[in-house]
């Protein structure tokens, strides 16, 4: 097919108004800010819509906890959940004065887990044992989060709205995205807390249980248990958070408060976590270091290293990679074959490692939902 | 040979009907992926303390690792079962993933 052009003489009408049309819509490009104007628009929609999206995730999360709620017989859970959510901040330690900077921090994490657990012994009727409610002061915490980044950003498009901050509103648009995966991940949390299924995180208790399945658990310090086992000739002590409810216990303190007791007679200290994988890493792949696998913001891992350095105690790590997502998502089988893996690897490095006869201490670290 | 007879005028404004066409479709397309509410399968595996014996079956309610199983005996030896973990199967599709990964 060939297009054959008119000549100049044969130009209509119409040919005329498109021309000027065309010449106005560049005029209108090159010398107005109509173009950043559009973008901005489109911009805003996008935010708005994301933030339809996480009040989609606010409601089903709700929706889920109440439910839970209301199988405990708890009478108005609504106003349970929109009780802990309004009331739950704590003000971070001044940092500027470094001294003692541990000991407020570890002081202000205890009064807020003891303001919980008194709210949720309040509202729980008695019957209620320790493992529901556990769960449930995890399903209080995944409102609260996914409450907070919602007034977060909601706060920062408003605020960009109001003040004309453009370049906020479109970095937002930008970050959006990642952190609504992130909130989608935490929004599935709630099924596994609430019918009480191991987690990714649960990685470090559940190594520590398959060690010693049937070990009598002693607890040692608030939510957090050991067990003694003889592995090989070797003392094997084993420090958990209490199952099977939702915990992490307090494993830095377990720990050195069991190193005390020894009378830091340990030869080796093995810490098993859960860990972050880059991307492109594979989900439940072992990896062996050193140091206090610990993801807190400080109490617990300077105990371990503290208690450790006293000692001249080596200080293991091995670690199970896996997302954030599956970190707080139904223990995925990769991962469980990792923990399988892991427990290996701690076998031998105790059998490589320690001699017969020396006390080996394992910290499993994470969350034990569903794990004993 | 066919010969097409278009105007300069005709002509422009099929180009600005192909460059609104081209600027929306991948716009509109390009809509980011939905996340399916894809539930996984759970299942509970246990073991003889005496490491003879294993099975997998589906998660009942109540199940945790390391809890011992009052109503069974291992088959084999007669001693204690106990659950050994508990993970989830997703859906084939969703493990289609990237050379990368």
């Amino acid at each position: 097919m060939i297009f054959q052009m008119p000549g100049p003489t044969a130009t209509s009408d119409w040919a005329t108004i498109a021309w000027i049309i065309i010449s106005l819509f560049w005029i209108l490009l090159l010398f107005t800010d109509i173009l950043d104007r559009s973008r901005i628009i489109r911009y805003d929609r996008f935010v708005r819509v994301k933030l339809m999206y996480i009040e989609k995730l606010i409601k089903e999360a709700r929706e889920d906890s109440e439910r839970f709620l209301k199988e405990l017989g708890v009478k108005d859970p609504k106003s349970v959940i929109d009780g802990f959510i309004g009331n739950n901040f704590v003000i971070e330690p001044v940092s500027i004065e470094p001294v003692d900077i541990i000991k407020r921090m570890s002081h202000l994490l205890r009064t807020r887990d003891s303001k919980i657990k008194a709210y949720v012994n309040s509202i729980m009727p008695d019957n209620i044992d320790n493992v529901k409610k556990n769960n449930f002061m995890v399903l209080l915490e995944i409102n609260w989060i996914l409450d907070f980044y919602y007034r977060y950003i909601r706060h920062l498009y408003l605020y960009s709205r109001k003040y004309k901050l453009w370049l906020y509103l479109i970095q937002l648009s930008m970050v959006l995205p990642v952190v609504i995966k992130e909130l989608e991940a935490v929004r599935k949390a709630v099924e596994p807390f609430s019918k009480g299924v191991p987690v990714g995180d649960s990685a470090g208790p559940m190594v520590v249980s398959l060690l010693a399945p049937t070990s009598e658990r002693i607890l040692i310090e608030e939510e957090t248990v050991y067990s003694k086992i003889d592995f090989e000739g070797r003392n094997l002590y084993l420090i958990k958070a209490e199952g099977p409810g939702g915990t992490v216990g307090r494993p830095g303190e377990a720990l050195a408060k069991l190193v005390e007791e020894l009378q830091g007679k340990v030869a080796r200290i093995i810490t098993v976590d859960a860990a972050l994988k880059l991307e492109g890493e594979r989900s439940g792949s072992v990896a062996e270091g050193v140091g206090a696998a610990i993801g807190d913001p400080g109490p617990e891992k300077i105990a371990m290293e503290r208690v450790a350095a006293k000692y001249n105690i080596p200080l293991d790590a091995v670690i199970i990679k896996m997302s954030s997502r599956e970190a707080i998502t139904e223990m995925t089988k990769e991962i469980y074959e990792g923990v399988l893996k892991a427990a290996g690897k701690v076998k031998e490095i105790i059998r490589t490692k320690v001699s017969p006869g020396s006390n080996v201490i394992v910290v499993g670290v994470g969350n034990t939902i569903g794990v004993k | 040979m066919i010969l097409l007879q278009i105007d300069v005028g005709t002509l422009l404004i099929i180009l600005l009907i192909i460059m609104l066409i081209a600027t929306v479709i991948p716009n509109l397309l390009s809509g980011e992926e939905k996340e399916k509410n894809v539930r996984p399968k759970i299942f509970t595996e246990i073991s003889c303390v005496n490491n003879d014996y294993s099975e997998t079956r589906e998660y009942v309610p109540g199940d945790y690792v390391g809890k011992i199983l009052q109503d069974r005996k291992c088959p084999k030896c007669g001693s204690q079962l106990y659950i050994k973990g508990i993970y989830s199967v997703y859906p084939e599709e969703r493990k289609k993933e990237s050379v990368f990964t």
